[in-house]
């Protein structure tokens, strides 16, 4: 009852109801491929990667590790404008991502033109080292007050896990859209800001105040909700942006964001967002993956095979409690449904989809990252023990993962533990 | 034909210097470079140019593989000079990143003091970078043409205040196994910003010397006790 009269009061008080299975940024290929059967939309864009040496002793270096700045960039902007001059392609703009040793540069075709043929021919070049189109991301989007509504609240217990474990100083890498910072559930979460949407000043936005909310939202303040991970430190990187009702984002920025996120230190990464294979994000995954940092993805429900980058081994693939199976995926299962938290304008609503699923468990991996830092990612996939099947919240049985994987007893601690295993892909 | 001493001397790192020149028909090759004017030339904690202004030319190969070389030539004026004369430095080394993120590279420098060829020594250095700091470790078994056997250790790091703007940062302690007196602790901190191919840096440069007293290469004084001083450099190079 007191669930119901706090939703009543959610949604009266100016909430928005997300439509369910909608929340989700989706991958639609700007350039379809084979691209070359159809003509292409005008402007269409590339990324041509070139080689990013390693950093090395050089006489005129003055001592910082910048990329954008050094020496070296001049000859690696020389050898764009000669290949973009080659094949009448327009510099856009690049972006050095160490972390693949590649310098990435953003190139628009001729109107009309489709990229297919570009991109064969600059797979033979060889001052390039690989080249895609560039993917858009579309959403089709469609004790505090509220935390007795929150589904985790009861399903997770949340109240007995915090006495363990709060996500001390791990920083959770939120790559979405703008999140409001100052929020009342916020403040003081978000560690750092960074925009890489081009033309466009960071601004907060409904999907990625969502997410963060659901991870990281401010515990005991009295107001909104509770996050999983109430001391987590977000990094708040705005790869997507809100147009209109959808949230959109492509793979030049979220590479960005990714790049960003791998050099700073984020120790989880947040990907609510699906859609294709896309190889130079997979790249980012596997770089991120190699450095021992968790990345979470959320399943689209709509692609058979839960979209990238769920789909990529090691990553967390989430899906909604109660969501419909997909052949050949096991995935995560974490409360997506009327799931309260944070919206812009100071506001708090009601969100459902595999988005907040997927903020569920980087929540849940900043409170074992706390407690055990030095987990294999395998071992730590292992360890992650499933609900009880008759109830539809508990895809997780949060008390009893932290208990397996730590040692630590952060509920009622049964005498004999009949734990059981969940496998993703 | 026998080149004169003194034109051997410089050969080396000219040599390093051209080979990248050689190796640069390498579509994938990249060859940058700079062009610059300093208002002190200040090397490991030194002037080497007698607290006088001097230009640089810098130039830089990267191939695919990780392979680099590359060299410079200073307009320096060592303290026991009366004119300006060329200093020259090249270097070739093989670096990478490993999937951790840390990247490692190996490496050997070769100065030349065309001038003074007798102070003409070799390098071979390792260096570690992460994604804010780099470090890295030179062995010289003849430093300045002395037979000391010494080792440099320098800690490089910096961050980016605003679009265009640097903070970078750099440590540095030179130790010789042979003649402490000479052993030092440098530090440098500043800025730098860019504009289009322009670079400027502005920084400070803090030295100082374990027993007050160095070579007479350097004019440092003969006091016996220990000495912090300090240097503003402005940098100002286009880079190509």
């Amino acid at each position: 009852m007191k669930r119901l009269l706090a939703l009543g009061f959610c949604l009266c008080s100016g909430a928005v109801m997300a439509q369910a299975g909608q929340d989700l940024p989706q991958i639609v290929p700007r350039i379809d491929a084979p691209a070359e059967t159809q003509k292409a939309p005008d402007n269409a864009e590339i990324l041509v990667m070139f080689h990013l040496p390693a950093p090395h002793f050089r006489a005129d270096h003055y001592g910082s590790n910048n990329y954008r700045e050094d020496a070296g960039r001049a000859a690696r902007q020389r050898i764009a404008a000669a290949v973009a001059q080659e094949y009448k392609l327009e510099l856009m703009e690049d972006w050095a991502m160490p972390a693949l040793n590649v310098d990435c540069y953003r190139m628009r075709l001729p109107a009309g033109q489709g990229a297919a043929t570009v991109l064969d021919a600059l797979s033979r070049d060889s001052r390039v080292e690989w080249a895609q189109v560039i993917q858009d991301f579309v959403a089709q989007a469609g004790s505090d007050p509220l935390y007795r509504t929150q589904p985790a609240a009861g399903a997770w217990r949340l109240d007995e896990v915090r006495k363990t474990a709060t996500g001390r100083k791990v920083t959770v890498a939120v790559v979405d859209s703008g999140i409001e910072s100052n929020h009342p559930d916020l403040a003081g979460q978000v560690t750092v800001e960074e925009n890489f949407v081009d033309g466009q000043k960071y601004v907060p936005e409904l999907h990625g105040t969502a997410v963060a909310g659901v991870i990281a939202a401010r515990a005991g303040n009295g107001v909104g909700i509770e996050g999983v991970a109430p001391d987590a430190r977000l990094m708040a990187l705005r790869a997507c942006w809100q147009s209109g009702s959808a949230t959109r984002c492509n793979s030049f920025t979220l590479a960005k964001a990714m790049n960003y996120a791998l050099s700073n230190g984020a120790q989880v990464i947040n990907l609510s967002l699906s859609g294709p294979q896309d190889r130079l994000l997979l790249q980012l995954v596997e770089a991120a993956q190699a450095r021992g940092i968790r990345v979470v993805g959320a399943v689209d429900p709509a692609r058979a095979d839960g979209g990238f980058p769920a789909n990529t081994p090691g990553v967390f693939a989430v899906a909604s409690d109660g969501a419909a199976p997909h052949a050949g995926l096991h995935p995560l299962l974490a409360p997506g449904r009327d799931i309260p938290t944070t919206l812009p304008g100071g506001r708090w609503g009601v969100v459902s989809g595999s988005s907040y699923a997927a903020a569920h468990v980087s929540g849940m991996l900043a409170l074992l990252e706390e407690l055990k830092p030095q987990l294999s990612v395998a071992r730590l996939r292992e360890g992650i023990v499933p609900g009880d099947a008759s109830a539809v919240l508990t895809g997780i049985d949060l008390c009893a993962t932290i208990r397996r994987l730590t040692g630590k007893c952060t509920c009622a601690c049964p005498t004999s533990s009949n734990s059981r295993f969940v496998r993703s892909p | 034909m026998r080149l004169s001493y003194q034109l051997q001397q410089p050969i080396r790192p000219l040599a390093l210097s051209v080979l990248a020149w050689l190796l640069a028909p390498a579509a994938h090759a990249q060859l940058s470079g700079s062009a610059g004017l300093l208002s002190n030339y200040m090397y490991r904690g030194v002037t080497l140019s007698d607290d006088r202004p001097a230009a640089r030319l810098a130039l830089n190969y990267d191939d695919a593989a990780g392979w680099f070389a590359g060299g410079q030539v200073v307009t320096g004026q060592l303290a026991v000079e009366s004119h300006r004369s060329a200093q020259w430095t090249g270097y070739a080394g093989y670096a990478q990143r490993l999937p951790s993120g840390l990247a490692w590279e190996t490496g050997v420098t070769a100065y030349a003091f065309p001038n003074k060829p007798h102070w003409n020594f070799q390098e071979v250095f390792f260096g570690l970078s992460g994604d804010t700091v780099s470090g890295r470790l030179h062995y010289s078994p003849n430093y300045l043409g002395f037979g000391d056997h010494t080792l440099y250790c320098e800690l490089n790091g910096g961050w980016t205040l605003a679009p265009r703007l640097q903070a970078f940062w750099h440590g540095g302690y030179y130790y010789a196994r042979d003649n402490a007196r000479t052993n030092r602790a440098e530090a440098r901190i500043g800025l730098a910003t860019s504009y289009k191919d322009w670079q400027a840096q502005l920084s400070l440069d803090l030295t100082r010397q374990r027993g007050g007293s160095t070579t007479d290469i350097y004019g440092s004084n003969n006091r016996g006790d220990s000495d912090v001083r300090h240097k503003v450099v402005i940098t100002v190079a286009r880079i190509f």
